[in-house]
């Protein structure tokens, strides 16, 4: 894969949740924690509209640029990654993060928070590859084991598209060229500036 | 006599000469607040649970917060700050004028009354006569900041729902929903009479409105974010915007143009900024355990915030596993040096043998101070596998196991030689 990518088709989201329940199935996340969620806008008014959040692995990343430990890294593909024994729950990634992706568990002795957890792009962690300590800290690396990810494999619209970024705008291109309109795909600009959009 | 002293500091003038560019150095963590007095005092609000109150380079330390400190600002009578330990406390002295169930991460000031804005979702008004406080309810999520109008019957709000909201401060109740901007908006800085309000965005959007009909009446937005930090000047003349990437705008508010654009840190945001009272200095903090104080005249003609060489984000490669351990995972903290360096935890210097809360310059939590726990290979090598949620909770230390035993074994083997080191090691 070249650079990993998230895109959600407005368009076709119909807002059925899916990808949060695979995602939380997949990975085992804790009560009170959604790593994704479904947004709608003008909700039953004409003009409504779905989205699917989650961390965008962006270009630039903020919460990597504000994080006081240095816990976030970016892999090879791009994924924004984090470590979970270095992160000692501050908040200030979520002060950060235009989607409002990173969580945090009413736990932590420090301040109000546990440790940050967010969508891994279903690419685990700092830990070994397929290690019980990689799944309790982040979940599944279905990356790892050739995949993509779950929440983008599970969607019946497939408004939710997940892979390598210049296959999933190419997708993308072509479903706008065949209806003739394209302002759908949220975030894509915020996350991977305008020149990759 | 303490609270004494610290009235002489709060009544004393302390202006730093204005146009010059100074550091205000001795924190030990992070600058997440600056207020400014009228007369040029400032007080900074650290990472490291402390308030810094400032007079002639000179901190006098206001301890008392649980975890960081993230907003301050004086009163007229004193300061009050707010903190990640949910409270508002007001100096000297540090009593507790108001609590939420969330971090705190704005403050605001009228006669008689302090507003604060909570990660909770509410807005606090809490009466500085001690009175009963109010809970405004309203928004969806967090709320990042709060400003009370010039005539103080009204209360602005700006919240991570994306929202702005104006509330009337007699009732409390929501007057109307001035802006919805989608992104979560981190701050705002009102004019107080020319009728504008200008909020800072998650998704870099910077934008000035009319704070009547909500109406954009400027932008200036550019490739950067968050916006993490405004400040107006007093006279109201120039705006200040601080964000995620380490830049400092200042636009001239008469002509809505770009005065200054500079780049101040050369690594991470900029997180608090303030004007002195002529206007004719910007104070700034981000990731540097400094503030910073550039003239706006000449902004870029003086040092960026050098941040320094981290100990956190030294190359694992170049460290033992031991070291690296602590390092990364312990040193943001804790020193390895006699006395606390002002770090969020106590110095670790002597600490095999050591009664738990016996650092003597360090504000330990009860859990602590009344633990009956002498720091032994074994009893740290059981924090770390419990974790200290588990091991001491209730104390200020965050959630960190060390799963691997190997890697508790390397860490307590380096904190054997480092501290107790005749030369320290950092």
């Amino acid at each position: 894969m070249a650079r990993a990518k998230f895109l959600c088709d407005a368009e076709r989201c119909i807002e059925c949740n899916a990808c949060v329940t695979a995602c939380k199935n997949e990975h085992e996340v804790p009560w009170g924690i959604n790593r994704r969620r479904v947004v709608t806008i003008n909700d039953g008014s004409p003009g409504e509209r779905s989205i699917s959040v989650a961390c965008m692995h962006c270009s630039d990343a903020p919460c990597m640029a504000v994080c006081p430990t240095d816990c976030f890294y970016q892999n090879e593909e791009g994924v924004v990654l984090h470590s979970k024994d270095l992160c000692i729950g501050c908040g200030y990634c979520f002060y950060a993060c235009p989607f409002g992706a990173p969580q945090f568990p009413q736990a932590g002795n420090f301040g109000s928070r546990g440790k940050m957890d967010k969508c891994t792009f279903c690419a685990g962690g700092p830990e070994e590859n397929h290690s019980t300590a990689e799944f309790a800290k982040y979940g599944r690396n279905r990356i790892a084991e050739g995949k993509l990810p779950i929440c983008a494999e599970m969607c019946s619209t497939k408004a939710l598209l997940a892979g390598d970024g210049d296959v999933v705008s190419a997708i993308y291109r072509e479903r706008v060229v065949a209806r003739g309109f394209g302002s759908g795909a949220w975030g894509w600009g915020s996350a991977y500036g305008k020149q990759d959009g | 006599m303490r609270h004494a002293l610290l009235l002489c500091l709060l009544l004393a003038p302390a202006v730093p000469d204005a146009q010059e560019f100074f550091t205000l150095k001795g924190h030990g963590g992070p600058i997440m607040g600056i207020g400014v007095a009228p007369d040029g005092q400032i007080a900074t609000a650290s990472f490291d649970n402390s308030v810094g109150l400032w007079s002639d380079g000179t901190p006098a330390w206001q301890e008392g917060h649980e975890a960081a400190v993230n907003a301050v600002l004086f009163t007229g009578s004193g300061l009050v700050s707010a903190g990640d330990d949910y409270t508002i406390r007001r100096w000297p002295g540090g009593a507790v004028i108001g609590a939420h169930k969330g971090k705190v991460m704005g403050l605001a000031v009228a006669p008689g009354l302090i507003a604060s804005a909570s990660w909770d979702g509410t807005i606090g008004l809490w009466p500085l006569d001690g009175g009963p406080p109010r809970l405004l309810e309203g928004h969806e999520s967090g709320v990042n900041a709060v400003a009370f109008s010039a005539d103080h019957a009204t209360l602005y709000s700006a919240s991570s729902d994306g929202t702005l909201r104006v509330w009337d401060v007699a009732s409390g109740a929501e007057s109307r929903m001035l802006l919805r901007h989608g992104f979560g908006i981190n701050r705002i800085a009102l004019h107080p009479d020319a009728g504008w309000l200008a909020y800072g965005a998650v998704d870099g959007v910077t934008r000035v409105i009319d704070v009547e009909t909500g109406a954009p009446l400027t932008d200036f937005t550019l490739e950067r974010r968050p916006i993490l930090a405004l400040a107006l000047s007093p006279d109201g003349d120039l705006l200040a915007v601080g964000d995620g990437e380490g830049y400092i705008m200042v636009i001239d508010t008469a002509t809505w143009s770009i005065a200054r654009d500079f780049r101040a840190t050369l690594r991470g945001p900029v997180w608090a900024l303030a004007f002195s009272p002529n206007g004719q200095n910007i104070h700034a903090g981000g990731l540097d355990d400094a503030m910073y104080s550039w003239p706006v005249a000449t902004l870029d003609e003086h040092g960026q915030m050098t941040t320094g060489e981290r100990s956190f984000l030294r190359a694992p490669e170049e460290m033992e596993n031991g070291e690296r351990q602590f390092q990364r995972k312990c040193s943001i903290c804790h020193s390895l040096t006699p006395g606390s360096a002002r770090r969020a935890g106590p110095s670790l210097h002597g600490i095999f043998g050591r009664p738990a809360g016996a650092e003597t310059d360090y504000l330990y939590s009860d859990t602590l101070t009344n633990a009956d726990i002498v720091w032994t290979e074994t009893s740290i090598n059981a924090l770390f596998d419990l974790g200290p949620d588990h091991y001491i909770p209730g104390s200020k230390m965050p959630m960190q196991r060390i799963t691997d035993p190997q890697d508790r074994a390397d860490l307590i083997a380096f904190l054997r030689q480092a501290t107790a080191a005749k030369e320290p090691t950092e």
